[in-house]
């Protein structure tokens, strides 16, 4: 005890104070490290974000992505030149799915982003407060999943026209009933514990609670829940691309650069192959991702 | 006969983690005999239980055993195949585990859960499985064992219909169905009422004689081992520190940690030393009414629809300056009432006075500036704190809502805190799961006194410590009482504790108070047959814990 104090009497350092929290990051990434799929769903991930962040500095054909139009290099197959073929257009591939990874993440992001913004804090009304307005809430999300999400997403979009935002929009409004779902439940069990009503004996306010003592501890499997939806929101945008109701065609779009290349199959393989290969190893990534993540961040895993 | 049952030889146990291994047991020397009843004390932590548990081959995963070897009536089961454990675990040798409450499933009957373990060892003994009818005979014959009352009436109901002792005693017959040559017991009173401790205590013992089993027994509670086991073993950070006669350690320890634990066990038949103190000290003023409760009643409605009242008609009053004992089992509505006298929980009807005014009608704002006057100390330290704010925020968050204290101050107040709970000022950094289980209590006790309050009402706040450190925990409570001026509500099932600190104690059954007083009246001359019957079973356990500190 009596050497503590003596030491505790110099200011500590950053590592010092936060020795807990930096072991604790050592010990996911440990576990992490562990986990193959893990690994390659974090490589593709950070190549996906590397692409969508430097992607249209570094293409071969950088006006091939605005809808440039070669018609003597039409549907080429894929060569020194073009690795990935050219379109009916005479764009290069390579380039418009190297440029359409920024669209994606921005997809991705904003369905999500919006989704958990919608979904999180009416969850965690609904779980905290109980009786009527929990009552209301969830049967308003129930109403909301019991209609197929893509169906939902296309009437939306039809009625509000075509178009990325547009597409985005209607995607995050069928996207929150799942956190509302997962933030009630965790909510539920979290509010029962000891440290929730200790907070209410020293006088917290409900929000100060839900702040600081519920949102905190519904963290993990909100975080767990958003890398997989990357995904999956990702994938859902594709296929609005594809039946085209999404970002209308020169841009670089995966969903409809498929939708337009189906109609050269098979001859012409390559022009939809590598779109649908980027959707496929994207929304793979993400899934593995969020499979590592929920393997280190959920507690009954946490043995050591 | 002249080989041991079980011979434990330089025994160490490592569990890799992430930080490298863990020395969880080291050399491990233990010998049991047929006939022994081996009782072994230890603090949580001390790896007693990972201990027994390697002998019942279920040791922690990633345990890797370092050298020596456990040997079961001749044969090395160190490292056995879970098909050789087949025919030992459960029917050689059985356990009973420390919470009854989660090891039935309650999906089925009590009877059938029997009836499969009988099924299940004669299957493994390859003796082919006897008729339905012939189980469950076996099956009421083991519940007549045990004790319990209509057996065949009992076969048919499910765990939830029964009280933990009678669950306790189920598990007990369960572990009797494959007639053990050795039984196992870990904590197996622990999670019990007093009342009920002994009477489960009293059962194992007249098992022990009646059927002549051998018995290794863990525990933290000296008392419990005291009335059970023949020989003893005190462990202390994965050693055994010393082990001989019960008798003989109880009454003349040697090694520093057993004295210091048995010093540490508050003797209920000690006369406390405040009572000399206030008698030195006579009451020169009328002392003034803190906190009072008129006709005080919660009522809960069931999931039937029926009305259960769990607190009914309760008045009391709280002097200031004083430490006010509240005393039952569990489900007397101890609890509630605690927490209905700081609102936490709203009455169903009845006033609460606080220091003259009425706060059972207070809400909002109101309610709020009110908290800071009356704080709680809950049970249970290790969730009573939140995983993800450190120590410096759970202690500082009373300061951050209730005053307009600025970061710094905050900051200083905080370390000012954890001198006063005498923990080093780093402490602020850490998280809650660093920390001890006492460390963990005395954050909670700072976190409750930031705001200078001058009420405090503890809700059993030693009852999930070891014994060493709640007796630390009490004596501190104590003294900060005396440093800031506090009055407190000490809720406990344990009555030498409420005899060593309380002024005035009630004592409640079924919602209602049966009896209430000046402490030492209660216990020197209770009028009514609860408060006896309740003494009476905790003096049992205290007594045979301090037989050799008296006697």
């Amino acid at each position: 005890m009596s050497n503590i104090e003596q030491t505790a009497t110099r200011p500590l350092s950053f590592r010092e104070r936060n020795a807990s929290q930096i072991r604790q990051m050592r010990l996911y990434a440990h576990m992490f490290r562990g986990s193959f799929s893990s690994m390659l769903g974090l490589t593709l991930v950070v190549v996906f974000l590397i692409l969508a962040a430097i992607g249209p500095y570094i293409v071969p054909y950088p006006e091939d992505t605005r809808g440039a139009v070669h018609m003597a290099a039409r549907l080429l197959p894929p060569s020194a030149e073009h690795w990935f073929g050219t379109d009916e257009m005479g764009a290069d591939i390579f380039s418009r799915v190297i440029a359409g990874a920024r669209t994606s993440l921005w997809i991705g992001i904003v369905i999500t982003g919006l989704g958990a913004l919608i979904g999180v804090p009416l969850g965690i009304i609904a779980g905290y407060k109980g009786g009527l307005l929990r009552a209301c809430i969830m049967r308003v999300t129930e109403l909301f999943l019991a209609v197929p999400g893509l169906a939902l997403a296309l009437a939306i979009v039809a009625s509000l026209g075509p178009g990325l935002t547009n597409c985005m929009i209607a995607l995050a409004i069928v996207w929150w009933p799942g956190y509302v779902r997962l933030v009630e439940a965790k909510t539920l069990s979290v509010k029962e514990e000891l440290f929730v009503e200790s907070a209410r004996s020293i006088g917290a306010k409900t929000p100060w609670i839900l702040w600081h003592h519920i949102l905190p501890n519904c963290m993990s499997p909100i975080i767990v829940k958003m890398s997989m939806d990357m995904g999956m929101a990702i994938l859902a945008a594709a296929g609005l691309g594809f039946i085209g109701l999404g970002a209308p065609p020169p841009a670089p779009e995966w969903g409809a650069m498929v939708s337009v290349a189906r109609s050269y199959m098979p001859d012409w393989w390559w022009y939809s192959f590598f779109p649908g290969a980027a959707i496929f190893l994207t929304v793979l990534g993400f899934n593995l991702l969020g499979d590592g993540l929920r393997d280190i961040l959920d507690p009954r895993s946490r043995t050591r | 006969m002249s080989t041991p049952l079980l011979d434990i030889k330089d025994y160490s146990l490592d569990i890799g983690t992430f930080d490298g291994p863990v020395h969880v047991l080291k050399g491990i020397n233990l010998t049991v005999n047929r006939g022994d009843t081996l009782g072994i004390v230890g603090e949580s932590g001390s790896g007693k239980t990972v201990l027994v548990r390697s002998v019942m081959g279920i040791g922690p995963k990633g345990s890797e055993v370092t050298q020596g070897q456990i040997t079961f009536d001749g044969q090395d089961i160190t490292r056995l195949t879970e098909k050789a454990w087949g025919n030992i675990r459960g029917i050689r040798i059985s356990m009973i585990f420390q919470d009854p409450m989660t090891y039935l499933n309650p999906l089925f009957t009590i009877g059938q859960q029997i009836s499969d373990v009988i099924a299940a060892h004669q299957r493994a003994s390859g003796e082919g499985v006897a008729s339905k009818s012939a189980r469950r005979a076996r099956t009421v014959e083991l519940l007549d064992q045990v004790g319990m009352r209509d057996p065949d009436q009992l076969f048919d109901q499910y765990p939830h219909q029964l009280s933990g002792g009678m669950r306790q005693r189920v598990l007990i017959a369960m572990a009797l169905a494959g007639k053990p040559e050795l039984l196992i017991a870990d904590e197996p009173t622990t999670a019990l009422d007093v009342t009920v401790q002994a009477q489960v205590l009293d059962l194992i013992k007249s098992l022990v004689e009646k059927l002549n089993l051998t018995v290794v027994m863990i525990s933290h509670d000296i008392g419990a081992i005291a009335t059970i086991a023949t020989r003893c073993a005190v462990m202390y950070k994965g050693e055994i520190v010393e082990q001989g006669a019960t008798a003989d350690i109880l009454g003349n320890p040697q090694h520093a940690y057993t004295k210091q634990l048995l010093a540490a066990v508050p003797d209920i038949e000690a006369e406390p030393k405040r009572v000399a103190a206030a008698a030195a000290e006579p009451k020169t003023e009328k002392p003034v009414k803190l906190l009072e409760a008129h006709d005080l009643t919660k009522i809960y409605k069931s999931q039937s629809g029926e009305p259960f009242t769990a607190v009914d008609k309760v008045n009391l009053s709280v002097a200031k300056g004083e430490i006010f004992g509240v005393v039952g089992e569990s489900g007397s509505g101890k609890s509630t009432l605690a927490r209905m006298l700081l609102r936490l929980i709203e009455p169903t009807s009845g006033d609460i006075i606080f220091d003259g005014q009425n706060i059972s009608g207070l809400n909002g704002e109101p309610l709020r500036q009110m908290r800071r006057h009356m704080q709680f100390v809950f049970q249970n330290p290790h969730s009573a704190l939140n995983g993800r704010h450190t120590i410096g925020d759970a202690i500082g968050e009373p300061l951050r809502i209730q005053t307009n204290m600025s970061k710094r101050d905050i900051e200083a107040r905080v370390e000012a805190l954890l001198d006063i709970v005498q923990l080093p000022r780093m402490f602020k950094y850490r998280y809650p799961h660093e920390l001890s289980g006492g460390q963990k209590q005395r954050v909670c006790i700072a976190r409750a006194i930031a705001l200078n309050p001058r009420l405090l009402i503890l809700d059993e706040p030693t009852s999930a410590l070891d014994i060493s450190v709640q007796a630390q925990v009490l004596e501190f409570l104590q003294q900060v009482r005396a440093e800031l001026d506090l009055t407190y509500v000490f809720i406990s099932h344990d009555l030498a504790v409420i005899r060593q600190i309380c002024d005035q104690t009630i004592v409640m059954k079924r919602g209602q108070i049966v009896e209430q007083g000046d402490t030492e009246k209660i216990f020197l001359s209770p009028a009514e047959d609860y408060t006896r019957a309740l003494i009476e079973s905790g003096r049992k356990t205290s007594r045979a814990a301090n037989i050799g500190a008296t006697g």
